[in-house]
């Protein structure tokens, strides 16, 4: 499985870290990117809610978790904090719903939340969190 | 820092590829819920909802009004375009696949910009065939019928019979 980018954004919309392992196209604006990223999947939930063939039965609601285009697919993950997660791969990859989990609760809850230095859902540049995410990733990659 | 290694990490992930697998192997087949057929332009020309039993016996069906389905099949139409824009690689032309807690959809692109798109209960279906038979009735029976009108929406007897054939055969599979 090949990894491309990762990133990270808060409940205002804002990108708080994002990595990139492997890219193929370069993006004209990078800002500009991240801003319509978070605008597609925050439609595509609103659009996976819409169209729930349950609606109404029971709450909780539906959300998507992954889209697979021809050439790469995007795995999304939310918590209730509104913090959101997507980490994009090639088509290959399966259900990585246990990865986006294990991101958040081993990575980034250990390495920010836990860092009394930085502010949770804020903006943050963490050495040992590119590390331990580095390390898993390279593992996910060669597994 | 961290207790868990990087190693075991893994191990939790290819231990729910696993079962992933497993519960796919064990799944039950995916029902069809709806077909749309949406225009270059990003036009809903043709919307059927179906409803569909699953393997619990129970029924899935959409309860969208006519608004909110021209509404959504807009809101896909330019999804499929932006997801292009963020694409981390060089040749994507959009998107094939979603997939939801409670249900999961396709979508083919032909070579004019038309989109069949169908959703269906979670379950395994052949989502490529499916949509190609989807568009091989599109083709015959509304392209090739010389009163219907391009980019307009479908009313053909025939493209309805058709998909409504094409829907039975997935849907009743065991």
């Amino acid at each position: 499985m090949r990894l491309y980018t990762f990133h990270m954004f808060n409940a205002r919309g804002e990108c708080i870290h994002s990595r990139t392992w492997h890219r193929e196209r370069e993006s004209a604006d990078e800002n500009i990117e991240r801003k319509t990223l978070f605008g597609l999947f925050f439609t595509m939930k609103d659009f996976a809610r819409q169209m729930d063939p349950r609606r109404g039965e029971e709450d909780g609601g539906c959300n998507f978790y992954a889209y697979a285009t021809n050439d790469y697919k995007l795995h999304y993950f939310e918590t209730a904090t509104g913090l959101r997660m997507t980490l994009t791969t090639d088509v290959n990859a399966g259900d990585l719903r246990a990865v986006m989990r294990h991101v958040y609760s081993n990575i980034y809850v250990e390495h920010v939340v836990k860092n009394p230095g930085l502010a949770p859902s804020e903006v943050f540049e963490s050495a040992a969190f590119d590390q331990a995410l580095d390390e898993y990733a390279s593992v996910l990659a060669n597994g | 820092m961290s207790t868990t290694t990087p190693v075991a990490g893994v191990a939790h992930a290819v231990d729910a590829r696993a079962l992933g697998a497993c519960a796919a192997s064990a799944m039950a087949p995916g029902r069809i819920t709806s077909v749309w057929v949406i225009n270059k332009s990003g036009g809903l020309i043709y919307h059927r909802a179906f409803d569909a039993v699953d393997g619990r016996g129970e029924t899935h069906a959409m309860r969208l009004d006519a608004n909110a389905t021209l509404r959504l099949a807009s809101v896909w139409h330019s999804m499929h375009a932006i997801a292009r824009k963020v694409s981390p690689t060089r040749g994507c032309v959009g998107i094939e696949s979603v997939e939801c807690d409670t249900f999961d959809l396709y979508c083919f692109q032909a070579e004019t910009g038309t989109k069949i798109v169908m959703t269906t209960t979670k379950g395994t279906v052949d989502a490529r065939g499916t949509l190609r038979r989807a568009h091989q009735a599109f083709y015959a029976y509304a392209l090739q019928n010389p009163f219907y009108e391009m980019e307009m929406p479908v009313r053909c007897e025939l493209f309805d019979a058709e998909i409504a054939n094409v829907v039975r055969s997935v849907n009743e599979r065991t």
